[in-house]
Order: C-alpha cells, then sequence, then structure tokens
C-alpha cells in the first residue's frame, strides 16, 4: 500500500516540477541584462546565479578515486535533520535505521548495527571510535548541527589514510571556525518524536582580528514511542534526552599559520527496553542508559610551499558510558597525531603521517557481562604514507600504505592501489584495491557473558543448560579486500552522476562456535559458545547517484544502492542481514520564493535477507516520506516545520534488527509519523 | 520489493533528462563576486589611505571577463570608489589592492598569488587549484553556482581584515 502512494506521490511531483512556468525564474533578480545589474547584486544573490560554464580544469573533488560524497552546511539545514545520524542519510549508499530513541544502527555498504563497529567516524581529525567495542556511539554527537561546516562520507574502505576501522567507510565531520561564526544563534524546537529542544551559540573576536571564538549549550527532552505490538505494545520506554556545551577557539599566526583549540562536555540519557539475559532466564526490562563524556582537541598547522603543510593534533577525552544491559565502560583516551604533505619533483603529491593512542579503562561487571580483566590500558599506533603520481595530465596513480599496531591483534598492514583517469574534463573514470581491517576490541576478547538459561525438561530429556558466551583470547583483525570502479561526470554545470560497482571480500570474521561442558554432580549442561574468527562474506553492490539543479527554483537528488551478498562463509549469527537489497533515496527541493523553500524526501530501504534467530526482530522493509517547509520570516530568522514518515501509521515504520550482534539487544521501537517545528535566530 | 525503488528510479531518470537551466554569463558573476568582496575587506592605513580609491585589478587570459571587466570598470559603481586595470604580467599585482586571478591566467596560478603577497592585495580566483597555490578566495563551483572559500590566514598576513558577514557566507573558512 505505502509502494503505491509513494509512486503516486513522486508522479505528482514530477508533474509540478515539469509544469513549472520556464519564465519563473524571471521573478528573481537573476538572468539581468546588462554587466552593471549583474555586477552589483548582492553576495546572497549572486550565490543564487546559475553560470553556463565553469572552469575548464576538474574540481578536486571529481579527480578522487573513491566513493566520496559531501554534505554541506546548506544540505543539513534544508535536510530538517535533528540529529548527526539523521543527517548521515544525505549521503547516498549510507544505511541508517533509528533503532529506538536515539540509538541508530548505521553504516555503509553492510555491518548496519548499534556500535557502527566497521565505520570510522571522526570529529575535526579527533577518532570517535571508543576501544571497549570498536565502534562509535551515535547519541554522543551532540555539538550544534548549526556548527557543521561539511560532512565528508567515504564508502568504502579508506584505511590506508584514516587507519583501522574504516573498513566500510569513513565519515569526516569538520566544524566550522570560529571565524565563520561570529555573533549570535539560537535553535528552539518542539515535535511530536522530538520533544523540545534548544541550541544557542555565541561567537566574537579578539581587538587585532586574528583570535576568534565561539561557545554553544545545546539541550533536548525526545517523548517516548509505542513498542512493537508484536513485542507487546504500550509504551516502548525509549525517552531520551541531553545537555551538551563547549567552545571553539581559532587562532592565526603572522606565519600563516594557524591554531584551533576544543572542548565538549555532554551528558546523555537514553531509555529503552532490552533482553536481559541472565543465568535465572532471559527477561524484556526497562532500562536506562547512560553517557557522559569530555572532549578537549588542539591543533597547529603550518602551511609549507608548493600547497604543503604540516600538521599537530592532540586530543584527551573522558567517557563514562553505562549500557546496563551491555556493559559499563569508564574510560581515559589521549590521541596524539602529526600529518606531513608535500610535493616532490612536479609529479608526486606526498603525504605521511603518524599516530599514537592510548587508552585507559574500566569495563565494570554488569549482570549480564563480566571481563576477565577489569581495567587495561591499550597502546595503538599507527603510519602512513600516501603518494599520488601524476602519470600525465590526466592520469593519477595513488599508491598508499598503513601500518597500524593494537594491542590485541598486533600489526595490520593496509595498502591501496587508487587510478583516476580524466576520460574529458568532465568524466572521470576511476578505480580502486584495497586492504583494511578492523582491529579486536576490548571486549570482543577477555568476556564472558551468561547468554541464556534454558529450563529442564524431564519428558523430553533436556537438562538444565545455561549458554555462556565466552570470548577467545587470541582475536585477530577482521579483513576486508576491496575492489572498485567508479565513474564521475559533471554533465552540465548543474548536473552531475555517480556510479560505482563494488566487491567487497570479508574475512576473519568474527563468529561463534559452541561445545558442550556437563557439570559433574550438578544436573545442569553448560554450552560455552566462543566469539572467534573464522567467518566470510562477500558483498557484490552498486551505487549511484545524480544531483540536478533542474532551474534555479528546482533541485533532485537521487541515490540508489544495489547490495547482493554473494557468498557467506561459515558465520553465525548471519552477517547477511546487515546488508539491504537496496537503498533509494530521493530528494526534491523546491524554492518558489528567496524567502520559502520546500524540501521532500522519500527514502526506501529493502528487507534484509538474512534469516533472523528471532523473526520478531526480523529487518522489514521501509519506506520514508519526510517533508519540511522552510520559511525565512525575515533576514537571521527561519521558521520551520518537518514532517517525518508522512507516509506511516501509528506503528507501520517498524524496522527491527535481525539479531546479529552479541552485544546488542535492544527491543526496537516503532517510528511513526512526526512533526516538528523549528525557529532558528542569528542575532 | 524490488518494484518500488525500480520506479522511483526510472521517474527520476526520465526528470533528469528534461528541462532547462536558467543561467548567466559567467565572467560577470565573478565580477559581481569581486566587487562585492572589496567592500567587507578592510585595508591597512599603509597600503590604501582614506578617501583614495581602491585599485581592483584583473590578471590576463580570460578574454570574456577582461573584456567586461573593462567596461564595467568605466561605469561607476554604487558605494564604491575604484580603479579598474587589466594586469600585463605578474609583479604589476604590488600596485594593487584586489586582484582577480582567472583559472586561464598564464602560468602557474602561483606564480601571480607569490607576486601579490608581498603587500596587502587581497587575491581572488576561482582555479581549481587556487586556494592550494595561496590565493585568499577562492569561488568554487557547486551544482551550476558559485560558493566561496576563504584563507583567513593568508589574508591575516598582510594585515587584511575579513568582515565577520562574509566569513559567515563561506562555504569554507581555513
Amino acid at each position: 500500500m505505502h509502494h503505491t502512494f509513494c509512486t503516486h506521490l513522486i508522479s505528482a511531483v514530477a508533474l509540478a516540477v515539469l509544469t513549472v512556468p520556464a519564465g519563473a525564474a524571471n521573478s528573481m533578480k537573476m538572468g539581468a541584462e546588462t554587466a552593471d545589474a549583474t555586477v552589483q547584486l548582492s553576495l546572497e544573490d549572486l550565490m543564487q546565479v546559475e553560470v553556463t560554464s565553469v572552469s575548464k580544469k576538474p574540481q578536486k573533488l571529481a579527480n578522487v578515486a573513491a566513493s566520496v560524497h559531501v554534505i554541506h552546511a546548506d544540505d543539513i539545514r534544508r535536510s530538517g535533520a535533528n540529529s548527526l545520524a539523521e543527517v548521515l542519510r544525505l549521503a547516498p549508499g549510507v544505511d541508517a535505521t533509528r533503532l529506538s530513541g536515539n540509538r541508530w544502527a548505521i553504516s555503509a555498504r553492510a555491518f548496519a548495527e548499534l556500535f557502527a563497529e566497521k565505520l570510522l567516524v571522526l570529529v575535526d581529525g579527533r577518532s570517535a571510535f571508543n576501544p571497549a567495542f570498536s565502534g562509535v556511539s551515535w547519541q554522543d554527537f551532540q555539538f550544534p548541527l548549526e556548527d557543521i561546516e561539511r560532512i565528508e562520507v567515504i564508502r568504502g574502505p579508506a584505511a590506508s589514510i584514516w587507519g583501522s576501522n574504516g573498513m566500510n567507510g569513513v565519515i569526516n565531520i569538520i566544524s566550522k571556525s570560529a571565524a565563520s561564526t561570529q555573533g549570535g544563534a539560537a535553535v528552539i524546537g518542539t515535535g511530536t518524536v522530538e520533544g523540545g529542544y534548544g541550541r544557542v551559540r555565541w561567537g566574537g573576536t579578539n581587538a587585532s582580528g586574528n583570535v576568534f571564538y565561539r561557545l554553544y549549550g545545546s539541550t533536548q527532552r525526545a517523548r517516548a514511542q509505542d513498542a512493537v505490538p508484536s513485542l507487546g505494545g504500550g509504551s516502548g520506554q525509549d525517552a531520551y534526552g541531553h545537555e551538551a556545551a563547549g567552545l571553539r577557539v581559532d587562532g592565526y599566526l603572522d606565519n600563516g599559520a594557524r591554531w584551533d583549540i576544543s572542548a565538549d562536555i555532554f551528558s546523555n540519557r537514553s531509555d529503552g527496553m532490552a533482553y536481559l539475559h541472565q543465568s535465572s532466564g532471559t527477561s524484556i526490562q526497562q532500562q536506562t542508559e547512560r553517557h557522559r563524556g569530555t572532549a578537549l582537541r588542539a591543533r597547529f598547522e603550518q602551511p609549507l610551499a608548493q600547497a604543503g603543510n604540516l600538521q599537530f593534533q592532540a586530543a584527551y577525552a573522558q567517557t563514562d558510558l553505562n549500557a546496563p544491559y551491555a556493559v559499563r565502560d569508564e574510560r581515559s583516551t589521549l590521541d596524539l597525531d602529526m600529518q606531513h604533505r608535500f610535493q616532490l619533483g612536479g609529479r608526486h603529491d606526498l603525504m605521511w603521517g603518524l599516530n599514537y593512542r592510548v587508552s585507559d579503562d574500566t569495563v565494570s561487571p554488569t549482570p549480564v557481562m563480566n571481563m576477565n580483566t577489569l581495567s587495561r590500558r591499550m597502546d595503538y599506533a599507527g603510519l602512513f604514507v600516501q603518494d599520488e603520481i601524476t602519470l600525465a595530465e590526466t592520469l593519477r596513480l595513488t599508491l598508499g600504505l598503513r601500518a597500524d599496531h593494537n594491542p590485541i591483534s598486533g600489526w595490520d598492514s593496509q595498502p591501496t592501489a587508487r587510478l583516476s583517469w580524466n576520460l574529458q574534463p568532465n568524466h572521470t573514470l576511476w578505480g580502486s584495491v584495497s586492504r583494511a581491517a578492523r582491529s579486536p576490541s576490548r571486549v570482543d576478547s577477555g568476556f564472558n557473558r551468561n547468554f541464556i538459561y534454558l529450563p529442564g525438561d524431564l519428558a523430553s530429556f533436556r537438562p538444565n543448560t545455561l549458554v555462556v558466551l565466552k570470548s577467545n583470547d587470541a582475536q585477530q583483525s577482521e579483513q576486508l579486500k576491496a575492489a572498485e570502479l567508479g565513474l564521475r561526470s559533471q554533465w552540465s554545470p548543474a548536473l552531475s552522476t555517480d556510479f560505482v560497482l563494488f566487491n567487497h571480500r570479508y574475512t576473519n570474521l568474527l563468529r561463534t562456535n559452541g561445545s558442550i561442558t556437563p557439570v559433574p554432580g550438578f544436573p545442569l549442561t553448560v554450552v560455552n559458545v566462543e566469539v572467534r574468527n573464522g567467518g566470510s562474506m562477500t558483498l557484490n553492490g552498486a551505487e549511484f547517484s545524480a544531483d540536478w539543479r533542474i532551474n534555479p527554483h528546482w533541485r533532485m537528488q537521487l541515490a540508489q544502492t544495489w547490495n547482493h551478498v554473494a557468498a557467506v562463509g561459515a558465520i553465525v549469527p548471519d552477517a547477511s542481514g546487515t546488508a539491504p537489497d537496496n537503498i533509494t533515496s530521493l530528494r526534491l527541493s523546491w524554492s518558489p520564493t528567496a524567502q520559502m523553500n520546500v524540501d521532500a524526501w522519500l527514502r526506501h530501504t529493502a528487507a534484509r535477507p538474512g534469516v533472523s534467530s528471532n523473526p520478531k526482530l526480523q529487518r522489514q522493509a521501509f519506506n520514508g516520506l519526510d517533508i519540511r517547509l522552510g520559511w525565512t520570516v525575515r533576514k537571521n530568522m527561519e521558521l520551520s516545520l518537518t514532517g517525518q514518515n508522512l507516509n506511516q501509521g501509528a506503528c507501520d515504520a517498524y524496522t527491527g534488527l535481525p539479531f546479529v550482534s552479541s552485544l546488542v539487544d535492544v527491543i526496537p521501537t516503532c517510528q511513526p509519523r512526526s512533526l516538528t517545528a523549528q525557529l532558528r535566530v542569528e542575532f | 520489493m524490488h518494484r518500488p525503488s525500480l520506479r522511483l528510479l526510472t521517474v527520476a531518470l526520465g526528470l533528469l533528462w528534461v528541462g532547462g537551466v536558467q543561467a548567466d554569463n559567467p565572467a560577470k558573476v565573478q565580477l559581481g563576486f569581486l566587487f562585492n568582496f572589496v567592500r567587507y575587506v578592510e585595508w591597512p592605513e599603509s597600503a590604501l589611505k582614506p578617501g583614495a580609491p581602491l585599485r581592483v585589478c584583473l590578471a590576463p587570459g580570460n578574454a570574456d571577463l577582461s573584456a567586461q571587466f573593462l567596461e564595467v570598470s568605466k561605469q561607476p559603481i554604487a558605494g564604491l570608489a575604484m580603479v579598474g586595470k587589466v594586469l600585463a604580467r605578474p609583479p604589476d599585482v604590488a600596485d594593487c589592492h584586489a586582484v582577480y586571478i582567472p583559472a586561464e591566467a598564464p602560468g602557474p596560478q602561483s606564480v601571480w598569488i607569490d607576486a601579490a603577497s608581498r603587500s596587502s592585495v587581497l587575491t581572488v580566483g576561482d582555479a581549481p587549484d587556487f586556494m592550494d597555490a595561496g590565493g585568499m578566495i577562492g569561488l568554487v563551483p557547486v551544482g551550476g553556482r558559485y560558493r566561496f572559500d576563504i584563507h583567513l590566514g593568508k589574508a591575516l598576513m598582510v594585515n587584511l581584515r575579513i568582515s565577520s558577514q562574509l566569513l559567515k557566507l563561506a562555504k569554507t573558512v581555513k
């Protein structure tokens, strides 16, 4: 039924696009006849003027031999998204599903799970991955979306520069320099799901104009959604909230060097329902997850001759993650990074770097899990070198190698070779072969976990059984060999397309392996399930995206991803369940006047092919329609109304998660139709 | 499960090949940006005496841009006292307060930019490698429209102050 609805809606919108009068553009101050008129337009108006031809030289992004998509500040504003996780859905090929409350499963290509354990996330160059589970906790990103300059989303392995865990992709979040956020800004909003939220920021500069600062504060109280009817209905008890504050200071030195420091503090609370596996049996319990953290970061960048530069960064973060159904992790992490880029002999653009990370933790026992070693210090080191070689004016070869050392599995080498060829100035064909690794996490090795208790049954001769999940101390890194082929085309200044074919071969994936041990003298059998390497999976796929500025009023962005799990080796649980057969995103943006904009967004994610061990938790196909209306009431003030999942009934949008992760037992909640109203002012 | 997404794709692809583009001459737009940028920049008194006209220059190489520039600089522009000049060679740039360096300028971009960097000269350009070569404000085409990046450190090095209004509108501030 929803399919039909969507199809009709698309047809209606398509008709509307095609019937826009050709002269409608003339109502805007564009296409002026005389030189004087154009030359005297304001900056804001000039930024709306379409140009028929741009530089004959290809732009930098066009030459990149990787699947890269950049989400800009404007895209974020017009998406209606209120969290980083939602924003990431703007990037083609990103599979992002809200599980419950502020818990998201996000990845590119495969393995979308709660902790995004094969995706690397960097915030201003600082890795946000947590060694406890070698993954990312999305609810901890609480800086204002308005302060993000851009998000670079790289699909596929990018480990040769960025390091381990950049297996399926890298998400590089770059916040605005404090120089571009001077003055005040505030956002307040309320919604049927989002509850109430507010963000405020103030920025300024020193008297000599070479040091800039900004301060922000952010808070939210979101409402709980319904539980899924097949799991009992009622309240899903997944309300959440956060408080966050921070600052950033940017300074510019006389010799052209620049520095910036940032400090952030956050605290969030996420209610939720989870399966709690204890020796007394499995029960569904309401849990409250609490995360607290602080992060300090300092960076210094010295420009060198011929576009070279030298960069140093130090970051310190302290986090306390308390998820009673899974893990309690208190951690402090220090990162030191250095990067040097320089030109050599006109043909070589070289970049190399070093990084060192030390993470001290205490992983306290929870009712479901305990670690063999309570506190541990983990040291990580990495070295990378990359050379972009200009073979001919239109042919570039990039060779890269990164070596990473982690305290559990030792060294991983992650090489890449990428070739890009400008067939014509506006068409680039590229190909790459790469190897990437995911280092074992702290809880991948050295844990014991009560998994499930089955009472005995005399009639069927079944003894009392306790299933215990435990790790193997000799964990190795999970490995990926990937090949990609892409064609990036700029058909006209207003129309660009991107097509990518990929083959991902995963080996050494973690899998479970069981053995039965009777307990002498007790009517109990213990089934030991061990997590060890040995799983494999082959994933083939294609990604197509198109961005078309139809005329000054209309823009359309389409992204289509096809995944095909070609082979699954010995792996339990079934990881193929994390790769949907296809993902579609279609955005239509309409700006009838300079003050009004309307954005419609259709999203489709197919069902997961994997067989879930619990059919109630199997992830179904999902269609969502979002519409955002934005009205710039006056300069520096915008009102917006966003409707999400408008095509859905009360609980139709349920998207369960297959039971694939040994750690993730969160029960998904409904994703109903929602409305959010927001006011944004600058002062 | 495949049908709805296939339909989506068909409709979308159909849409991609229909429709026209409202467009303008890029030279006029580039000059529009240049004459706007200079209003948001403050020169040190040693470089620009109060009341003195602003010397705005253009590096050669793009015939259309040069022709438009000469025509426009003959006429007064509201609120801007300026003198326009098309340069012949890089050393001449030292006499300017602002220079536009088109992608088609002869020689590497860095030759023009380095010549300008010895005094308080605002450099504006549109070449893909303009910012990497040390330029201050680079026009970047995004979906058939221009946005711009600012290298604030380069401007501050030669005592140019860029207003917060301009910094706010930039796509990237480095």
